[in-house]
């Protein structure tokens, strides 16, 4: 006894040093590669659905995107969104007059493999089906794609309750009617088959704007003109599914995936990981190549960045796709974990978190330490817009408190410092927004800027002056009182989060608003509710953002398009007539037109007059993504924020990993031997007290 | 101790039903039978599946006008979608809820007439602010004929009450403001903000009763007439829909053949005023749509024997002639499509046209009939709520909790969820307990030595720092820079413990500081007992004394300590399941509760109190087998 307790500190080195030995190195994993490339990833959360009617988070669309696909994608490599065929064996012809699309479909599509494919096949409760490694056993080869399939999809899209709708709503001649019944017959049916007649109506009734041609060829009449419907239907919305699958899968369809892209899902482990691999059956596309005209096109004028880029990317052009054998997503919540992983070599890419900022970035390039690793930032202006909206139907805000409102609104606008919210918690990584029209996108003009939307308290408080408000107070700390209630201005604001971050961003805003004295009241509640409350229209004010799904203004100002009032996307229920004409002249317009394009310009613009007068929102910033790659990964040469689809085009070197991640990997034993002794110390003084009593 | 045990066993049962019944009761409070059925089969359901799914579950019963409209929408005769059920219990509540508001409006109205006497405002003020709130709200002068006459119907009565009361509160508002008295200006205010809730919280509840109530109406509406007439009308009103815009759709197509100078010749000729209208139209059309292939080929001709470049002419016409074929194509197609949609309509023309009639009438009759609320039947009755609880206490019994937010069942949830949190807490716990007994005994055994002292001292360091920045900083030290342990993750089976080593650690120094404090006062208050002063005067060694006669008396507390944290156990450790990625239930807990996932979380509530128990009784037993004192009877 007395000798195996001398021994206890050996053992426990022992064990402590067994640890390390393949504990998920990014060397062992290299190993474990071997000559397969894989990319690994993570995730902050399990995406919702993997269902592309239903996928409208970001984490969702991008799993979809592994597996299931659109008639378009946007190119690669081209500088700015360039939408080429993908499922589509051409880009449509298109019928000015009868507003109508014909599509052509590439005839060698296959559906991945999959046990929906055999209807007899045993056991029917997949529900409770183990979903790890084995989730598809009885797999048997998918047959191919034809035109039935995406009118199917295209008639599934409107009868299903989805939130995707909305992206082709009102667009398809006789879809909405189609829709409408299709909703009517929800659960109507038999009690053992709730569902029967709404199945039903969805196989057997026809579309009149949707048309069969041949398996190869449909077309998609259109109510109005609607220059946007290839971006729409670009969107994971307008993936093809297999009625088989969605048929045999029933209810869990949204988690058991059948689609025709570049990958299979092979394990998916809840809260955990899931991974991806190689579909055996993908149809022969490659790597595209730098000299297409429509890749050289878009980069005139950026010929050396061309250069560079094709120095890097150029070696991939004709390499079968999916280039990736395996891709992992790792499940991991918290930003330090996934930072650290990143670090190790365990990821091939990472975002910045707030938290991870100072670590990762010292004066707008990686720190000397992430360097050194050759660790690289891509920087990129993403489509997106963060504000609050006010609700235009509430007594105290909206368009019922008349001039008292709007002023309420206009100071708000323009007590916030955004530059300085940039500064404090974007680190950064911002731009304060001044239009509605993100930079980058056709539509964005310096005559839209908004002179509500700007940082001068003075005038804020003025405008609440003006509006029969009493200011009192001084420095950045006034009061503005309501005369007729003898009350302080206040307004409250929905925050859709809990999270500590949050509260210091609304924090900010009180602050703010103080500067004009106006109280801010502050609601923070979690998502769901946040929508709930949002979708009734009984909120105040909404802490609000939009990262745009299409590279065309209309979908930033269809947001406050009188019809799409709550429950729809237009928080704020402005309904403005004028605004609303002008909304509807601009849309059909097309950006590829010159002409057209010229009036949509002006037509915005008046759109910006009429927003500039009214205030229904208080712009904060468009948001600047900053990402950090290991050099062994060749992620997208432009970062293209509504390509979903690309991972198939992803490049990393299981090799360089383990060659990099070796020199990261090295032990420093001394602690753990020092600790080890301090731990063990009052063991060993205890034993050695016992023994000398004996 | 049998006998103990048996009893306690019996407790069990009674303690489960009073935590059931809590639950049952907090479910009742925060959700309807509605919302209860769409967390078990879907939130994408339709009215009828979840009435259905109720009466299943015996939680309500139809009412004749109920069953006579199931059998409509069964039978397609009546619009599914908009087919909305009214329960008894709304019918006969909200106007006493209503009323209740009302009510409360009129009493303060009687103690703001007061505050207006005390005030001193004379009657004439009264009556002249009253005047001119009514005049804003649109309501008659108070005596007039028509405000008698609106007084009858309720709802003029109830804008009245709020009308008045707030004219006087503003009335005595300005008085406050004259006088200059802050304080009162401050109560008014308060006042009027009451009202001002007051009145929004009757509105809402009105708009909603008014919403129901139309929507019930509309639906006797249709069971007065007959359902084949509203189908038939239904049918007709879509069918010629299509019918007009194929309609429209021919014409488009019809202009592209149609030559704009033809029509015109023709126009020009035309006297008829009818005809000429008709003309204009296609003229317009074909203005817009008209393809000139004759007029290309003129050009193109004219430039080749001017000897110029044709080739964007040539492209010109080749691409006009497909447009004029595919036109063609379509052309024909919608030909057809007309055609049959003008049979259809035809059919159909006869019938709708004398249901719509029919409807109208009908309309205007019912409506005549139905003017009051309490016209409108009841669909359902709600089961009462001794019925209620029996089913989910049954439903608990059997394990049935329902789904959670993610259409995943909570019993599968749970399952999956419970046991990466018990390896990573099991041990952890246990360990920690080992450590923690250790040390508390080393502590009592150099008890006044700076041995003693450095304890105490790492101790309080320990308890002073935050348990996240020792995570993150132990994630950081230990895992990314000296490459001990892997940074996160998980695995099945055996594979987990690598990833499970460095988060069990954590949780031992973590929970290292309080652990030791908490033994080392239990060791020590037991070292200064009379007992064991008499164990030492008997000579007995130092070693016998501490394991044998102080060890075995701190169990008791020891003991206690175990009982309330081992239930907790399956949850996991929260923070160390989300910093490691460990796919536990204390991760899932949380978001449920973020997402008032309700089911999930009566599980959680549920297991929790039953391992509760079990440990608590487990406990009582180790007492008995720890102290010979304590007697389990």
């Amino acid at each position: 006894m007395k000798k195996l307790l001398n021994l206890s500190p050996l053992l426990g080195l022992v064990i402590f040093a067994s640890l390390n030995t393949g504990c998920g190195t990014a060397s062992s994993m290299a190993a474990e590669d071997g000559d397969n490339v894989v990319i690994r990833r993570s995730e902050s959360g399990d995406p919702r659905y993997l269902d592309p009617h239903l996928a409208g988070d970001v984490v969702s669309s991008r799993h979809t995107g592994m597996t299931y696909e659109t008639l378009f994608e946007y190119h690669y490599l081209t500088k700015s969104p360039t939408l080429v065929p993908l499922l589509a064996s051409k880009l449509p012809t298109y019928n000015e007059k009868t507003l109508t699309y014909t599509f052509n479909i590439r005839d060698d599509i296959q559906f991945t493999a999959d046990r929906c494919w055999h209807p007899d096949a045993a056991g029917k409760n997949y529900r409770d089906a183990d979903e790890g490694d084995a989730m598809q056993p009885l797999k048997s080869k998918g047959r191919k794609l034809t035109s039935k399939d995406f009118i199917y999809s295209l008639k599934r899209l409107a009868a299903l309750d989805s939130g995707g709708f909305w992206v082709i709503a009102g667009q398809i001649e006789g879809l909405d009617t189609f829709r409408n019944e299709a909703l009517s017959k929800t659960g109507e049916g038999p009690v053992e088959d709730p569902d029967k007649h709404w199945r039903d109506y969805l196989n057997t009734a026809s579309v009149s704007g949707i048309r069969y041609i041949d398996d190869h060829t449909f077309s998609v009449t259109l109510t109005k003109a609607y220059p946007q419907f290839l971006y729409a239907i670009t969107l994971s919305y307008g993936a093809a599914v297999a009625r088989e699958a969605v048929e045999y899968y029933g209810r869990d369809f949204f988690r058991k995936p059948v689609g025709t892209g570049p990958f299979v899902l092979t394990s998916w482990k809840k809260n955990m990981e899931l991974v991806w691999e190689r579909n055996p059956d993908y149809r022969n596309i490659k790597f595209p190549s730098f000299d297409e005209e429509i890749v050289k096109k878009t980069w005139e004028g950026h010929e050396a960045e061309l250069a560079e880029t094709k120095k890097k990317w150029g070696q991939l052009s004709g390499k079968r796709l999916p280039i990736a054998d395996k891709v992992d997503f790792r499940v991991i919540k918290e930003s330090q974990p996934a930072f650290l992983s990143f670090k190790k070599g365990l990821l091939d890419i990472s975002g910045v978190s707030t938290d991870q900022f100072d670590s990762a970035i010292a004066q707008g390039a990686v720190t000397p330490e992430l360097n050194e690793k050759g660790i690289w930032l891509s920087k990129y202006a993403e489509p997106t817009i963060h504000y609050i909206s006010f609700n235009m139907t509430d007594p105290v805000v909206g368009a019922p408190a008349g001039e008292k409102g709007k002023a309420i609104r206009k100071a708000m606008s323009l007590c916030v410092d955004r530059e300085d919210f940039i500064r404090r918690y974007l680190n950064e990584r911002g731009q304060p927004a001044d239009q509605l029209v993100p930079p980058a996108v056709n539509g964005r003009q310096p005559e839209n800027k908004l002179k509500t939307q700007r940082f001068d308290p003075k005038a804020g408080r003025k405008v609440l002056a003006d509006a029969g408000y009493e200011i009192t107070g001084n420095g950045d700390n006034f009061v503005a009182t309501d005369p007729d209630t003898k009350r302080q201005v206040s307004i409250s604001v929905y925050y859709r989060s809990t999270t500590t971050e949050t509260t210091r961003v609304a924090n900010f805003l009180i602050s703010c608003a103080k500067r004009v004295g106006i109280k801010v009241e502050v609601e923070q509640m979690t998502f769901s509710e946040f929508l709930r409350r949002q979708n009734d229209g009984k909120g105040q004010c909404y802490d609000a953002g939009w990262v745009m799904d299409y590279p065309d203004a209309q979908n930033m100002l269809q947001l406050l398009y009188g019809p799409n009032k709550p429950p729809g996307i237009n928080s704020a229920s402005f309904d403005h007539p004028e605004y609303n004409r002008l909304y509807e002249e601009m849309s059909p317009l097309d950006d590829a037109i010159p002409e057209q394009l010229k009036k949509k310009n002006r037509l915005i613009r008046q759109m910006h007059e009429i927003l500039e007068e009214e205030t229904p929102w208080l712009l904060f910033e468009y948001r600047m993504i900053y990402s950090l790659r290991h050099s062994w990964l060749l992620p997208p040469p432009v970062p293209n924020s509504f390509n979903y689809v690309g991972v198939k085009y992803h490049s990393s070197s299981s090799a360089d990993r383990a060659e990099m991640a070796q020199q990261w990997e090295e032990t420093n034993w001394l602690p753990l031997i020092l600790f080890s002794l301090t731990a063990l110390a009052p063991a060993g003084l205890m034993i050695f007290k016992i023994t000398k009593e004996k | 101790m049998f006998a103990y045990i048996m009893r306690r066993l019996i407790y069990m049962p009674f303690i489960l039903l009073g935590v059931i019944l809590i639950t049952f009761m907090l479910f009742q409070m925060t959700s309807t039978p509605e919302t209860q059925a769409k967390s078990y089969i879907g939130e994408k359901t339709s009215q009828r599946q979840i009435y259905d799914w109720l009466e299943n579950k015996g939680l309500i019963s139809w009412t004749d006008t109920g069953k006579q409209k199931i059998e409509a929408t069964a039978n397609g005769k009546l619009p599914p979608k908009s087919a909305h059920f009214v329960a008894k219990s709304f019918l006969e509540n909200t106007p006493i809820e209503l009323q209740e508001f009302y009510d409360e409006a009129e009493s303060m109205q009687e103690d703001v007439d007061d505050l207006l006497s005390e005030q001193e405002v004379s009657a004439d003020d009264i009556k002249m602010a009253v005047a001119k709130t009514r005049k804003d709200e649109g309501l008659p002068p108070l005596g007039s004929a028509e405000a008698k006459e609106a007084k009858q119907i309720k709802t003029e009565a109830n804008a009245s009450i709020f009308a008045n009361v707030e004219a006087k509160i503003a009335l005595l508002q300005a008085t406050a403001k004259d006088k200059g008295d802050k304080q009162l200006i401050e109560e008014f205010d308060e006042l009027r903000g009451k009202h001002g809730d007051l009145k929004n919280e009757s509105i809402t509840l009105a708009q909603k009763w008014q919403k129901t109530i139309d929507g019930a109406r509309q639906e006797q509406l249709i069971l007065t007439l007959g359902y084949d007439v509203f189908a038939t009308a239904k049918n007709y009103a879509s069918t010629n829909a299509g019918l007009q815009s194929t309609k429209k759709r021919l014409s488009a197509l019809e202009a592209i053949f149609a030559n704009p100078a033809a029509l015109q010749v023709e126009l020009d000729s035309e006297s008829d005023a009818d005809k000429k209208a008709e003309l204009r139209t296609r003229l317009a059309l074909a203005k817009e749509h008209f393809i000139d292939v004759v007029a290309i080929e003129t050009t193109i001709q004219t430039a080749k024997a001017e000897n110029k470049d044709t080739k964007v002419l040539e492209k010109q016409l080749a691409d006009a002639k497909k447009a004029i074929n595919d036109g063609k194509e379509e052309l024909e197609d919608t030909r057809k499509d007309l055609a049959a949609r003008t049979v259809d309509v035809a059919k159909l023309r006869e019938d709708g046209e004398i249901a719509t009639a029919k409807m109208t009438a009908a309309e205007k009759l019912v409506k005549t009939e139905i003017v009051s609320f309490e016209d409108i039947e009841a669909d359902f009755t709600y089961t009462n709520a001794f019925t209620k609880f029996r089913i989910y206490l049954f439903d608990i019994f059997n394990l049935r909790f329902g789904d959670t937010l993610n259409s995943r069942p909570v019993m599968s949830v749970i399952y999956d969820g419970m046991w990466p949190s018990l390896m990573l807490t099991l041990p952890a716990f246990f360990l920690a307990e080992l450590i923690g007994v250790f040390f508390g005994l080393f502590a009592a055994m150099y008890r006044q030595t700076k041995i003693d002292t450095s304890i105490i001292v790492s101790s309080i360091l320990l308890m002073s720092i935050n348990g996240i920045a020792l995570i993150m900083f132990g994630q950081k030290f230990l895992a990314a820079d000296l490459n001990y342990f892997p940074v996160t993750g998980f695995a099945n089976g055996i594979g987990a413990v690598r990833f499970l080593i460095l988060p069990i650690f954590l949780y031992i120094v973590i929970t290292f500081g309080e652990r030791i404090r908490f033994n080392r006062i239990v060791m020590l208050d037991e070292t200064n007992q009379d007992y064991v002063r008499t164990a030492r005067a008997k000579g007995l060694g130092e070693n016998t004394v501490l394991f044998k006669h102080i060890f075995r008396n701190t169990l008791i507390p020891l003991i206690t300590r175990w009982a309330v944290a081992i239930p907790s156990l399956y949850l996991g450790s929260l923070v160390l399941e989300s910093f490691f990625s460990i796919p536990g239930l204390g991760y899932m807990t949380v978001d449920a509760i973020q997402n008032s996932d309700a089911n999930v979380i009566r599980a959680v509530v549920v297991f929790g109190s039953i391992s509760f128990m079990i440990a608590n009784l487990v406990s009582d037993v180790l007492y008995a087998v720890a102290d010979p004192r304590v007697k389990l009877s």
